[in-house]
């Protein structure tokens, strides 16, 4: 009846989208330090009772309120393979929940058509005491999938995730590489219209995971749309058609992968870690007596920079805000890249703050040790004052290193250290040694001949 | 490719009842698996294993009746106390295990539920079908007693009647009474553990308001009708008429038991149903 352009919501859109987001947003409400008003208490003359409150469903809103994703709209037409790409926190997970039906939007909608399959956390749906050909019963059933319908794929699944021998072994015995393999074998042989992939792909090895995404390719020549949420910006941009890039749960950008990635890691290689001490979030890189302020690369002069040449010494700065005179401050970084634990350095010598205020806290990494690649810095100050705790900044900076432009470079591991090499003949090295033994010899005897 | 519904998430959208019951029944499967894991889990990670199940469930019942029925000499009519005991045992404990069981359901697989759709109500479900173990080992050594007492007494004490029927409808309104509590208490629990412990204390307490353990005959007449407010006393009275001789049939206040369970049944699915996705970001 209504066929004009104000037609019903649900009217069919004239392109069949696999998946409308419309207006989506999701409020998490922090529960809040200080109770707006203090909790009323039943008085027994010995014991107060605290009187809880009740809240009716749909009412009370005790704290702070989060917005974990706030107006994202976009729509996915089938066979698109869309990454997700943004900072720890800016929403990702909690998009792909939403589309799971894990957790419900707090405003707008996802309209989707057919079956979505999700794998979002390694062994969810699995339970570690049945066999894998249960489990793979469960996951189905937890799926709605007839079990007919399993039977059916049962050899293929197996099949893909090379498990023949362990069939009947329970799951508790897997590897965590053989979970994998059953978990992406079970979702993707499930036939998904919707495949939602969450950073599980970086579990495997090399091998199944260049398998994985072959699959995932195929798969998606025949209709099935992916949303893959990456840190892994190598996979992201080999994979996927289109990329969003997500902050503080808004889209800041929608488009193509090269743009998108190339525009993301530009940001994040800034250097400009979040400011964290202006926006108030209370977090763990704070406590009673201190507080994480800032993580900054510094140049040799002392000047904020945001990437490292790989010739020269940097710095990195943690600013502490010191609340307490008197505290005793220990800083670790922990260097990560491409998701290696490079290493960790830890202060050697404990300081004491004697005044409040501002007290930075500086490691050097020497010229000739990184390589070129994007580091990540996670932070840790223990303070001591009394009792000790620790304020823990994940992702504090992000930083680049790049080396001269003529130096003749492969581009391989997470370090780059300069060591000595030499070369040598090692006949003239043998001769050398007899040489220098004859000697001594001479000389002990001669030694021994005074001395008798 | 396969089924190609069309579906909405949104914020405001609730299915109606026919739905969600028809997901239920998409999802059924599920519920074998997690009524074995929850039964699995009540006898993991022990050294005697599955004897486990059984141990707890019989240990009570002997000292129970010899506490009850020898030391303390409560009246069980013309039948020996140990079958007047376990008639009351197995419809109580269709009750306590599934509400306790059921009640963690929720709780219990929270990682599963914070990654994973599935229609929730079945978690408490299939907990609660690990509750139904206790009262059919219950069941099997009341028949163990019943053939017992025909060679030691020589006769049957239950005889195969249309009564019987009575007895099964008893269990059905006690099991979904314990159902209609989980659909709230599972929410609570979820939310907060107080719930769990104050649970125990208030199911401990129950039972000692319930004629389980004694006869309503020994509850003066003026009190009755206290005790059968109490929605689970006219169904363990009604089990007992239906296997025991001379026990008397609350009709009456079976049909209130029915309609109490009613009213909460409902109730607790309009409210699991209004609250069950919130609590998934609270879990």
């Amino acid at each position: 009846m209504n066929t004009g352009p104000f037609s019903l919501p649900d009217a069919q859109p004239p392109v069949p989208e696999s998946l409308v987001v419309e207006g989506l947003g999701k409020r998490y409400i922090l529960p809040s330090k200080r109770p707006a008003e203090p909790p009323k208490k039943l008085n027994l003359g010995v014991v107060q009772v605290r009187i809880p409150r009740f809240s009716l469903p749909g009412r009370g809103t005790m704290g702070r309120d989060l917005w974990a994703l706030r107006h994202v709209s976009f729509a996915v037409a089938p066979s698109t393979i869309l990454g997700i790409v943004g900072a720890n926190g800016a929403g990702k997970s909690t998009l792909l929940k939403i589309i799971a039906r894990v957790t419900r939007p707090t405003e707008g909608r996802v309209t989707g058509i057919g079956r979505v399959v999700s794998l979002l956390e390694l062994g969810a749906g699995f339970n570690p005491d049945f066999s894998a050909q249960d489990n793979i019963l469960m996951n189905a059933a937890m799926h709605g999938i007839s079990r007919r319908e399993v039977l059916d794929r049962m050899p293929d699944i197996i099949r893909f995730a090379e498990l023949e021998e362990f069939l009947d072994n329970p799951l508790r015995q897997y590897s965590s590489g053989m979970y994998l393999r059953l978990a992406f074998s079970v979702a993707i042989n499930m036939r998904p219209d919707i495949l939602l992939a969450d950073e599980i792909l970086a579990v495997g090895d090399i091998a199944f995971q260049e398998r994985c995404l072959q699959r995932v390719a195929e798969e998606s020549e025949r209709g099935l749309t992916v949303l893959f949420v990456s840190h892994d910006m190598s996979a992201v941009s080999r994979l996927c058609h289109r990329v969003i890039w997500l902050d503080k749960g808004e889209v800041v950008k929608d488009g193509e992968p090269e743009g998108v990635i190339a525009e993301y890691e530009d940001a994040a290689l800034r250097g400009r870690s979040r400011e964290i001490a202006s926006d108030g979030r209370v977090g763990r890189h704070l406590n009673l007596v201190a507080e994480i302020a800032s993580v900054r690369l510094l140049n040799s002069s002392g000047e904020e920079i945001g990437a490292a040449p790989t010739t020269e010494d940097v710095s990195i700065r943690i600013r502490v805000k010191v609340r307490k005179p008197g505290v005793t401050l220990r800083a670790f970084a922990d260097i990560y890249a491409k998701r290696v634990a490079v290493f960790r350095t830890s202060q050697q010598e404990e300081v004491i703050a004697d005044r409040r205020g501002l007290l930075d806290l500086l490691v050097r990494i020497p010229a000739h040790l990184l390589a070129e690649t994007t580091y990540t810095v996670n932070v840790c100050v223990y303070t001591v004052l009394g009792k000790e705790t620790k304020m823990v900044l994940d992702n504090a900076l992000t930083f680049m290193a790049y080396g001269p432009e003529d130096a003749g470079k492969v581009k391989r591991g997470v370090v780059a250290p300069k060591l000595d090499w030499t070369a040598e003949d090692p006949v003239k090295v043998r001769k050398e040694k007899k040489r220098r033994e004859r000697k001594e010899r001479k000389a002990r005897q001669a030694a021994q001949g005074t001395v008798v | 490719m396969s089924d190609s519904v069309r579906w909405v998430v949104a914020a405001d959208t609730h299915e109606g009842f026919l739905a969600r019951t028809r997901e239920v029944w998409q999802y059924r499967r599920i519920l074998a698996f997690f009524s074995l894991k929850a039964v699995q889990s009540l006898y993991a990670k022990t050294h005697l294993g599955v004897s486990w199940i059984f141990i707890r469930t019989l240990v009570p019942l002997f000292v129970g009746s010899f506490v009850f029925g020898s030391v303390m000499n409560v009246p069980s009519g013309d039948v020996p106390y140990l079958l007047f005991f376990l008639a009351g045992q197995i419809p109580w404990n269709c009750f306590d295990g599934p509400l306790i069981r059921g009640s963690r359901g929720l709780e219990v697989n929270r990682m599963l539920l914070t990654k994973l759709y599935v229609p929730r109500i079945i978690l408490p479900l299939g907990q609660m079908a690990a509750g139904v173990v206790e009262p059919a080992i219950i069941l099997l050594v009341f028949a163990g007693a019943l053939v017992h007492y025909r060679t030691t007494d020589g006769v049957w004490h239950v005889m195969a009647s249309p009564r019987l029927l009575a007895s099964l409808a008893s269990i059905v309104v006690i099991l979904v009474f314990a159902f209609s509590l989980t659909l709230w208490t599972s929410i609570w629990q979820a939310r907060a553990r107080d719930a769990r412990f104050a649970l125990r204390y208030v199911v401990g307490f129950w039972m000692y308001f319930t004629p389980v353990i004694y006869p309503m005959s020994v509850v003066p007449p003026h009190l009755q009708w206290l005790m059968y407010l109490n929605p689970l006393t006219a169904p363990i009275e009604m089990f007992r008429w239906g296997t025991l001789p001379d026990a008397d049939n609350p009709w009456l206040w079976f049909w209130y038991s029915v309609a109490v369970t009613a009213a909460i049944f409902a109730g607790g699915v309009w409210y699991f149903a209004h609250t069950e996705s919130t609590t998934m970001d609270k879990i």
